[in-house]
């Protein structure tokens, strides 16, 4: 009789198993962040190719470990020399945010900014991603106020207007932020003095480390550390002359026909409390 | 669905919204630990897979509504990390420290398994490598240092059956 009763339970919680996972999947197709179709072989290919992710990374993991043990001496008499260099850079970045800082202000004072002229609603950060796959900034303000799906996102850090991110989905009061460091956010962007022009993207790794693509290599010799990055408003839901970060590496690959740049956002994600949305007509739908 | 399911339920959904405001705060760029997921494996070891299954099925949804996950994303996960923790009622002891540590051991590996299985099939963007990153060894550590303080918190609000238990 208990057998019985126990074989019926087990048939219970399989069958609700197998509901729940109906739904989740239908959840998940049915997702606008999904994909758009999905075909059998596509599946099957993807299900598959997770292993041999697994298996390649796994290999690569060892090959790398035994390789950095050579990497690291030569990293190490590298690492002596570029530290004298960067001293010398420090006093020159100084002088050069003190020079941007007094032109900032000159052109407030003449009512020159084209980027202040815009309107900026201020919102909290009330939350972020609870989990470690994906990020996301929660913010506590939404359709009411007047957000709109691609409106961009900015705060002021040392008195300086840094991009953080672009609104991605709008509640009634609150609203979902994907901020800048993230691998799916793109914007275009320029290096401010240099003009080099270049797709900015993040990492996804680390809230400190952005990425910019696409940076002609004719730059490889010109930029240098520290170089300013800024939005370029070119075919872009961000409003130009927005501050993106600072250069901190250039890596030139001999195959590749641009440069990537390592950059260090002017945003501290990590003391970020407010935020401001920025209104433009553009940004308004997709 | 019984008193206790839902007591369980509220506390996953309090944790997740704790994790992504609290929790984070504390934590800023580090990895975070997943919370939720000690307790599923806790209440599904003491009660079973139903509602092992059912208890992350809610804490994955309470996850999907506030992550830029596509929703169903870490409910189906941790759905199915639920299910199988289910299995180890009444066969394993818990004891204070050991345990816990191994359970969810595993139990992150799985989730790592099936979140990369998962994004790799549904996710345009695919967050896919996450389980081959250093990311989730942080993850893996941190949920194990955290399985027995979880653990005796739980046995201390008295969320589970000792009858249910066999102990």
């Amino acid at each position: 009789m208990l057998r019985i009763k126990e074989k019926g339970r087990t048939k219970k919680t399989l069958m609700v198993f197998v509901l729940l996972l109906l739904i989740n999947t239908v959840l998940l197709v049915s997702d606008s962040r999904s994909r758009d179709a999905l075909k059998p072989s596509e599946i099957g290919l993807s299900f598959i190719s997770v292993f041999q992710k697994g298996f390649t990374y796994t290999a690569g993991f060892f090959t790398d470990t035994i390789n950095s043990i050579n990497e690291l001496k030569r990293v190490k008499s590298e690492y002596n020399k570029l530290i004298t260099r960067i001293s010398d850079y420090e006093s020159l970045e100084k002088n050069y945010m003190e020079i941007e800082r007094e032109n900032t202000e000159l052109r407030n004072q003449l009512g020159y900014t084209d980027v202040d002229s815009v309107d900026r609603i201020p919102a909290v950060i009330i939350g972020n991603d609870p989990g470690n796959i994906f990020n996301t900034l929660l913010i506590d303000k939404g359709k009411k106020d007047g957000i709109t799906k691609n409106m961009p996102v900015v705060a002021f850090c040392e008195g300086f207007q840094g991009l953080v991110g672009r609104v991605v989905e709008t509640g009634a009061s609150s609203s979902k932020v994907l901020p800048l460091y993230d691998k799916a956010f793109f914007a275009a962007s320029r290096l401010q003095n240099l003009r080099y022009e270049g797709l900015v993207n993040g990492s996804g790794k680390s809230k400190k480390r952005i990425l910019m693509s696409y940076v002609n290599k004719s730059g490889k010799e010109r930029i240098s550390y520290g170089d300013v990055v800024i939005t370029s408003g070119m075919q872009s839901i961000f409003p130009k002359g927005i501050y993106i970060g600072k250069v901190r590496s250039i890596s030139a690959r001999e195959y590749e026909t641009s440069l990537q740049l390592e950059i260090e956002p002017t945003v501290d994600f990590s003391r970020l409390e407010y935020v401001f949305i920025i209104k433009q007509d553009k940004a308004e739908n997709e | 669905m019984n008193k206790k399911l839902l007591i369980i339920i509220g506390i996953l959904a309090a944790v997740t919204i704790i994790e992504s405001t609290v929790v984070r705060n504390f934590f800023k760029d580090f990895i975070l630990p997943d919370i939720s997921l000690i307790i599923i494996i806790f209440y599904a070891n003491s009660k079973g897979s139903m509602e092992g299954q059912l208890g992350g099925f809610a804490a994955g949804l309470t996850e999907d509504f506030i992550s830029l996950s596509p929703l169903g994303f870490n409910c189906i996960i941790k759905t199915i990390v639920g299910f199988f923790a289910g299995f180890t009622k009444n066969k394993i002891y818990i004891d204070p420290i050991l345990f816990p540590v191994l359970l969810i051991i595993l139990a992150t590996l799985l989730k790592g398994l099936i979140a990369a299985i998962v994004s790799s099939v549904f996710l345009r963007s695919g967050a896919a490598p996450v389980i081959f990153s250093s990311r989730f060894g942080v993850e893996i550590i941190l949920n194990a240092l955290l399985a027995p303080f979880v653990f005796a918190l739980m046995k201390l609000f008295k969320l589970y059956n000792i009858d249910d238990r066999g102990i």
